[in-house]
């Protein structure tokens, strides 16, 4: 009996410490209607400064709440500079662009907090006075612990009082449920917008500093943590306070007992139950805001795709020529790179037809590149499959897979569905990791290698070429036939597309399918490639990957994966062997690409050829006056 | 007598317990043009989006023939045989008009699902003629995305008629469009309808246009249904008057005015 109530205890804990992490991120959101992905940075420079801070004063009690206190502070003000250097450009703009940049922000802070802190992982000393443990009902249970439940709901209280008995609090919450009201108040929205994101950012920091004494504080806590808080805030509710300290409570019981009963799938638990929330009760727990479904206007992708004319014609002819000549001219080592960077635009190929064309931003589609991996490596492993059935196999099981999740993700639109697509894609990555008998777990599954003819670097880059040109092409066939129209109508305008009796929803969900196949190809060709596979093929950071690629080659053509693919990977190979620090480069790369626009490299260019025509012109018409 | 296309009968519709359309009923025979007026917020468009799909009635009935349309999806009402407009239409931005109009074609005989043969190379005999008959045949190469806001419009009623429906809903037609343009798109679309046998029901505000144009006018006031008949008696109803008077300027109705 005892042993309940102490494993419910550790789950309060736990849920105390995941709504001070998770309370900005929903309040943030709430206001503004941007989706900070840099929020679990906070809690990892938070754990840090925690660390430093505690090692250098915590002698007594005193000193070491003054550094957990001062560590919340640094972190709420780092908050506040990048909210108004950077955040402040967001809001507004699409969900794509908000969740790339401040993804890209979370690159620069790992890599920053790697250059302050090194990569090893520090363990801090336990919280002076607190470091023992209470007998609860004769089964020990650690005092700090007890704290920290006492610690979750006083924010709670004080947030409580806060939004209910101050002026600041009041109008942000008439703002949270009404925007316009602001101007109306007289208050100045830029200054409550930076209020309630350093707020969201110190109790990050706090949540952060508070891990010090129990975990270790490492690199991966921003984005460990940040997908446990989309998780509560969406099953909260978005921009719900009391639903945020609900979710949050909840998943600390889920996993406190999921441990108990079944450990091998808390995490698909956790993830699962996000996703049957958002399906059953979009708006949360407590009634978080509605989010409205941005207009077509603010999607990337309104302009015109572009038709190929003689002379693009003619350089894809070239550029297949080259492509197809280079075993003749490039060394072993080239080869593999730009193998690897055609397998990237396949799988960005598919992604371009779901984001680019048919506007539905996912946020998960390293799943479906996760299951063609997977499919491949355990139809070779585990059936004894040759490259060519189990190249066969990988697209299916993708498909299958996009069908699936694909049939839940289109009844949403806009963050909803991009946060379902990443809940899909993590509960695949949580029973990768955690189901070692099928998977290996951790230690992924090795010897995946090509058939006798594909072998050799030629022959298999051959096959990727051969491979990635035939995706290609099949998507720009798509593309321009009477169901990429229709896809595209769905996007552009969804009225008028329903009244013309388009059926949306199965549009959308083939489109999904279908690029959840193409993905599954450049997946299984990766396992082949690399010779093994590994639950990393499903992380976010494959999924932010693609979006960053179509985003940089450009939204509007099938240039961009191909164009993205191939600078992204030669920069991320320069960049790694050259640097240690490649995510600061990334970052900043991203963030430069967000700013810039959506016209990726091909638009950035024309942007400023058209500025410099323009001003030669403006300057000519001046010299004549 | 025989039975109407639409029957409407009772319908009703509150957005957070404010009655948008309040027990509204009325009938409209096959190729009969009427048009619904009232002051603002009276439910016009509200009634219009019901009739369309995709809006649910809270109760209430909507009959098109032998089927029954109330909440269905708007995908079910076009097939069912609706076409409707929009106030401010958003335009196809990516397409020309030629592939705006071969995707309707397409949209009719599920030509979606071919995933294949470019749009473009699939063609539909009725595309020109169509272009034709809505005067965007020589603009059939250009962008819907550049097209001027009147020459949308008229793309957006093409679209709407390509498939022939026995009912066309236009929301509010001459929106946003210029004096000199407002009587010629609204001659268009009923000139149109009346060549495919269309029955029509628009929500107008230029009341001229109303009486000038429908064979029957139905009155809302705060979601109910004040006044209904040929133009003439609408026009010297007392309540009509009444409600106009208490919205906006009277001679809006046109009772003394000379054009009238």
């Amino acid at each position: 009996m005892s042993v309940y109530l102490v494993q419910a205890l550790s789950g309060v804990a736990a849920g105390s410490v995941l709504f001070l992490i998770s309370v900005g991120l929903t309040l943030v959101f709430g206001l503004s209607r941007v989706v900070n992905f840099a929020h679990g940075s906070f809690v990892m420079v938070g754990g840090y400064l925690g660390y430093t801070l505690t090692e250098a004063f915590a002698t007594g009690p005193l000193g070491f709440w003054a550094a957990i206190a001062l560590s919340a502070l640094a972190v709420g003000a780092l908050g506040g500079l990048i909210e108004r250097t950077l955040i402040r450009r967001l809001y507004g703009a699409p969900e794509l662009l908000t969740l790339l940049a401040t993804f890209g922000v979370g690159l620069i802070l790992k890599d920053a907090a790697r250059l302050v802190w090194g990569p090893d992982d520090l363990l801090g000393a336990r919280a002076p006075g607190l470091g023992g443990s209470v007998a609860i009902v004769g089964t020990p249970f650690p005092t700090y612990d007890l704290v920290l439940c006492a610690i979750g709901p006083i924010v709670l209280a004080l947030l409580w009082l806060l939004f209910h008995s101050t002026r600041f609090g009041l109008a942000v919450r008439a703002a949270t449920e009404d925007r316009e009201i602001t101007a109306a108040l007289g208050i100045d929205p830029a200054r409550l917008f930076t209020g309630v994101f350093v707020l969201g950012a110190t109790f990050a920091g706090l949540g952060g500093a508070l891990q010090v004494p129990r975990q270790a504080i490492t690199l991966d806590l921003d984005l460990a943590w940040i997908v446990e808080a989309f998780v509560v805030v969406v099953i909260g509710g978005f921009g719900s306070l009391p639903g945020a300290f609900l979710a949050a409570q909840l998943i600390g019981q889920v996993q406190a007992f999921g441990i108990l009963i079944v450990p091998e799938i808390t995490l698909v638990g956790v993830f699962a139950l996000m996703a049957v929330v958002l399906v059953v009760r979009p708006r949360g727990l407590i009634g978080g805001v509605v989010v409205p479904v941005r207009a077509a206007a603010a999607s990337p992708a309104t302009r015109a795709p572009a038709r190929a004319g003689a002379w693009q014609r003619l350089g894809t002819a070239a550029a297949v020529a080259g492509l197809a000549a280079l075993p003749l001219v490039a060394d072993p080592y080239r080869l593999i790179v730009v193998a690897e960077a055609l397998i990237l635009a396949l799988f960005a190929a598919g992604l371009h037809l779901l984001v680019g064309i048919g506007g539905l931003v996912s946020f998960g589609h390293a799943a479906y590149f996760g299951l063609g991996a997977y499919g491949a490596a355990l139809t070779v492993h585990h059936l004894g499959w040759s490259m060519t059935p189990a190249l066969v196999a990988a697209p299916l099981a993708a498909a299958a897979g996009a069908a699936l999740f694909g049939a839940v993700c289109v009844r949403r639109h806009g963050i909803y569905l991009a946060m379902l697509t990443l809940a899909f894609a993590q509960i695949l990555w949580s029973a990768a990791f955690q189901w070692t008998a099928l998977t290996g777990g951790d230690n992924g599954i090795l010897g995946i290698w090509p058939d006798g003819w594909a072998a050799g670097p030629t022959g298999f880059y051959l096959l990727t070429l051969a491979v990635a040109l035939t995706g290609l092409a099949v998507v720009r066939r798509i593309a321009f036939s009477p169901f990429g129209f229709a896809l595209r109508a769905a996007n552009e305008a969804p009225a008028r597309a329903a009244a013309l009796g388009l059926p949306i929803r199965a549009l959308h969900w083939a489109a999904f399918v279908i690029a959840g196949g193409l993905a599954g190809l450049a997946g299984g060709l990766y396992a082949f490639a690399k010779g093994s596979v590994f639950p990393q093929v499903l992380s976010v950071a494959v999924s932010v990957q693609g979006l960053v690629i179509i985003l940089l080659g450009g939204l509007q053509a099938l240039s961009g994966p191909v164009i993205g693919a191939a600078v992204f990977h030669g920069l991320e190979t320069e960049i790694m062997r050259a640097t240690e620090l490649w995510r600061l480069w990334l970052g900043a790369l991203i963030l430069i690409l967000v700013l810039a626009g959506p016209g990726g490299v091909a638009g950035a260019a024309g942007a400023l050829v058209r500025r410099w025509t323009g001003e030669r012109e403006r300057a000519a018409g001046a010299d004549r006056s | 007598m025989t039975a109407p296309l639409l029957e409407v009968r009772d319908l009703a519709k509150a957005f957070g317990g404010v009655a948008a359309v309040d027990g509204v009923s009325f009938r409209l025979d096959a190729g009969a043009v009427t048009a619904v007026i009232g002051p603002n917020g009276a439910g016009k468009t509200t009634l219009l989006n019901l009739i369309a799909g995709g809006l649910a009635p809270d109760r209430g009935r909507i009959r098109l023939g032998r089927v029954d349309l109330a909440g269905r999806s708007a995908r079910a009402v076009w097939r069912a045989g609706v076409g409707r407009t929009f106030q401010i239409p958003t335009p196809l931005a990516s397409m020309t008009v030629r592939e705006a109009v071969q995707l309707v074609f397409a949209a009719r005989t599920l030509g979606y699902w071919r995933f294949w043969q470019p749009l473009a190379a699939i063609g539909h005999p009725e595309t020109d003629p169509l272009l034709g008959r809505f005067g965007l045949d020589r603009l059939a190469g250009a962008r819907c995305g550049d097209l001027p806001y009147g020459t949308l419009k008229r793309l957006d009623l093409a679209l709407a008629m390509a498939a022939r429906p026995s009912l066309l809903l236009l929301d509010e037609p001459t929106a946003g469009l210029g004096d000199d343009a407002r009587g010629p798109l609204l001659a268009l679309a009923l000139a149109r309808a009346r060549a495919d046998g269309t029955a029509v029901l628009f929500v107008e505000h230029d009341v001229d246009l109303v009486f000038g144009h429908a064979e029957r006018v139905l009155v809302l006031d705060q979601g109910r249904v004040i006044a209904a008949g040929p133009p003439h008696q609408v026009r010297a109803d007392a309540r009509v008057r009444a409600a106009y008077l208490g919205d906006q300027a009277a001679p809006a109705l046109g009772g003394d005015h000379d054009g009238s």
